[in-house]
């Protein structure tokens, strides 16, 4: 219905950490094969980010896709036609 | 045109090349860039002229900036501050908007407001008129203007709503909506302001004002292009965007490439006196660099936390360092990448609380410079007052012929800034975040029932180092009306940190004068009258930061509380405490210290003790200073002694 990432529960976790997924592949750069993608928030707003974490190369910079969480909230109507009035 | 996001190619540049990549003359784009930037000046100016509350036309909080269509995303070319934070805030707001509204179906005209914390606003309070500027049938400019207003409803007024956990007890809160529809303004959206606020004349005035930036700038901004052509002054923002992009690489660059992670706390969250844990680390590799907030606590219960902003927000820390003197534009934020974890005290989700930003941007900034302290350690930065000691006030007039009024205001009474590797750290200052001026008495006096009896540098409480931090201040506000007040603080459990063997800061302490008396009441060292709201205090009630107990004998266990009432004639004092030292006090030249003393900034009994100069009948005893110099090195070889936290050695209670 779009208004379920509207109110979020506190974490019970006392601590927390963005989570960095390794990926395959090496740096067209700097040749490490550390490389891994995570979202973060860039000069734009939120993007998810394939980087180098050796050199922080950018293998890919998207747009965060509604399965992807980032942000965790959503606006209801995010998918509905614009107004006149927004 | 360079790559959006990457720009290091132009390092070395020579006129042939800026012409090859711009499409012409580097004199041109200079111009270009800085009469952009005198848009954003024209606007904001503006916006002070016009604005109704003392908030925008005294205290400068609010902003004007110009964003322009890239092929990224809306990037800013410009800003004019105001407030420091409003820049770095200011582009994220704009792309949330604008992702969400339905560009296709904007007109000339047409002005959004919003000030949700989710859509990058720094809080409610704080609201947004976007105005998308159309020009051959497309959006190709949006122009901001924003600044705090003094009251936008809820159950407490003021904004700072301390003490409440979720949004839904807080101000107003708008996604993108219509303000004006081809500059008509729509009634609901403002009916809706208008009839839930409790100062709706300062309101509207206000939101008036900030149109009115908005049409300045638009009318400036179609001048530059008649004057220079769109494709030019679009190829000057770009340039200028790039100008400050590799300004801040070559400043990114210079610093050596690691991990250097700072953790800190604020005191507590209002709700409950648990401290919030914030971590960064700052990460840089090359001339890109991350600051990744993994390991910061949860969010909290109460309003502490902030929901999107220190993705930004912390790059003015890191700007101090490695690009001080470039306007900021996106340029600014392109090399840097923020790990915000979701649910933490910094990305606080839907429905909490957010409305007090201002102790968790201090922080943060805080944080930055002590990370680049550790990464640049000759360049080492204390760190400032931690707090903006923020207070809100407001009610209704009950003075003679203006009895029934309803007024609303707020004061930022000032605090220090660190020392720092170079020089003594700024006294009576607002937290960088801020950049805002203080309220301006006389006015203040005239249009609230208050008298501002005093308004001074505190002595004794700046950090102790060979470069001192700054000053803070002593805040002293009697009611004439009843009056609501609200504070918000932090740094009021330990002071500001120093840095490289530097001394803390005074804390924050706030008192309760209940039958205030200008004739025998001004001395802030006496504390006969007075009743303790908050603080660090010993068991006969005075300020004790090393050895008191938070709390003891004071009403408030939190420097953070709201519905705090003044009858007439009461008063409220706040002692906002100084920015910590850098460096050794035992070897801050005696001249400075005998200056410090003289200036009536430290007691010669507070130098005796933190940096050990001895002064009698207003001269520096050389011998004893020696004497007591080397005494008290040797303790703290020992580990009997270190640098006392900054506070006036004598109160009368």
């Amino acid at each position: 219905m779009g208004i379920e990432r509207l109110l979020f529960q506190r974490p019970e976790a006392e601590r927390l950490s963005v989570e960095r997924t390794p990926v395959e592949g090496s740096c067209p750069e700097c040749g490490s094969e550390l490389i891994a993608r995570y979202p973060v928030a860039n000069y734009l707003g939120p993007r998810i980010v394939t980087k180098c974490q050796a050199c922080f190369y950018h293998l890919s910079t998207d747009v965060p896709s509604p399965e992807d969480n980032w942000p965790p909230w959503r606006s209801a109507t995010a998918d509905w036609l614009p107004s006149r009035a927004g | 045109m360079t790559t959006v996001g990457h720009c290091r190619e132009g390092e070395g540049m020579d006129a042939a090349g800026y012409r090859s990549r711009y499409g012409a003359e580097i004199v041109e784009f200079e111009t270009l860039r800085y009469s952009l930037i005198e848009v954003a000046r024209d606007m904001h100016q503006a916006l002070m002229r016009g604005a109704f509350s003392p908030v925008v036309r005294d205290v400068m909080d609010c902003t004007a900036c110009i964003h322009m269509k890239t092929a990224a995303g809306w990037e800013m070319v410009a800003s004019w501050e105001g407030c420091m934070q409003h820049a770095f805030t200011s582009q994220h707001i704009c792309n949330f908007v604008m992702a969400e509204w339905g560009e296709e179906r904007i007109e000339a005209g047409d002005t959004i407001l919003v000030n949700d914390p989710w859509r990058g606003a720094i809080h409610c309070a704080d609201i947004n008129l976007l105005r998308p500027i159309l020009l051959d049938g497309e959006v190709r400019f949006v122009l901001h203007s924003t600044s705090h207003v003094v009251d936008l409803g809820g159950p407490i007024p003021g904004g700072f709503s301390n003490g409440v956990q979720t949004c839904f007890e807080e101000q107003l809160k708008f996604p993108p909506t219509l303000l004006y529809a081809r500059d008509i303004p729509v009634r609901p959206t403002f009916n809706y302001i208008l009839e839930n606020v409790r100062v709706p004349a300062a309101l509207l005035g206000d939101i008036r004002a900030l149109y009115g930036s908005l049409v300045i700038g638009d009318q400036r901004l179609r001048d530059l292009v008649s004057k220079y052509g769109l494709e030019n002054v679009v190829a000057g923002g770009h340039y200028g965007m790039d100008m400050t992009e590799i300004s801040m690489r070559e400043g990114i660059a210079g610093v050596p490439d690691g991990d250097y992670r700072v953790e800190d706390f604020l005191d507590d969250d209002g709700v409950t006196e648990d401290p919030v844990p914030i971590v960064a680390t700052v990460k840089v590799r090359g001339d890109r660099m991350e600051v990744d907030y993994s390991g910061t606590g949860r969010q909290p219960l109460g309003n502490v936390g902030t929901a999107w902003i220190e993705s930004t927000r912390c790059i003015e820390g890191i700007k101090f360092f490695v690009d001080p003197s470039s306007p900021v534009n996106s340029g600014t934020l392109r090399p840097i990448e923020a790990l915000l974890p979701a649910g933490s005290a910094v990305c606080v989700l839907p429905p909490s609380s957010c409305s007090n930003h201002v102790d968790m941007g201090g922080r943060v900034v805080n944080m930055m410079t002590q990370a680049m302290s550790q990464a640049l350690p000759e360049r080492a930065v204390a760190c400032d007052t931690g707090t903006a000691a923020m207070v809100t006030i407001g009610g209704i007039d009950g003075r003679p012929g203006c009895e029934g009024v309803p007024w609303a205001s707020f004061s930022l009474a000032g605090g220090g800034w660190g020392g720092t590797w170079r020089e003594d750290g700024l006294t009576f200052c607002i937290l960088s975040v801020g950049n805002c001026r203080t309220s301006v008495q006389e006015h203040v006096e005239r249009e609230s029932p208050l008298v501002v009896w005093q308004h001074e540098i505190m002595q004794d409480s700046a950090g102790a180092g060979e470069h001192r931090g700054g000053l803070g201040a002593v805040y002293t506000i009697c009611a004439l009306s009843e009056t609501t007040v609200a504070v918000t603080g932090d740094r009021a459990r330990v002071g500001a940190p120093g840095v490289q063997g530097g001394g803390r800061g005074m804390p924050f302490y706030g008192w309760l004068v209940p039958a205030f008396d200008p004739t025998t009441d001004l001395d802030p060292l006496d504390l006969h009258l007075c009743e303790p709201l908050f603080g660090c205090f010993d068991a006969e009630g005075c300020p004790d930061p090393d050895s008191g107990q938070f709390g003891l004998g004071a009403r408030y266990q939190s420097a953070k509380f709201s519905q705090f009432v003044l009858k007439p004639g009461q008063a409220l004092r706040l002692v906002v405490g100084g920015g910590g030292g850098w460096g050794d006090p035992l070897r801050r030249p005696t001249e400075s210290v005998l200056a410090d003393v003289a200036d009536g900034l430290y007691s010669s009994e507070f130098v005796k003790r933190a940096c050990g100069v001895v002064i009698v009948d207003d001269t520096v005893d050389e011998a004893e200073t020696t004497r007591c110099r080397s005494e008290l090195a040797r303790l703290r070889q020992e580990g009997t002694w270190t640098v006392p936290t900054a506070c006036p050695p004598r109160w009368a209670v």
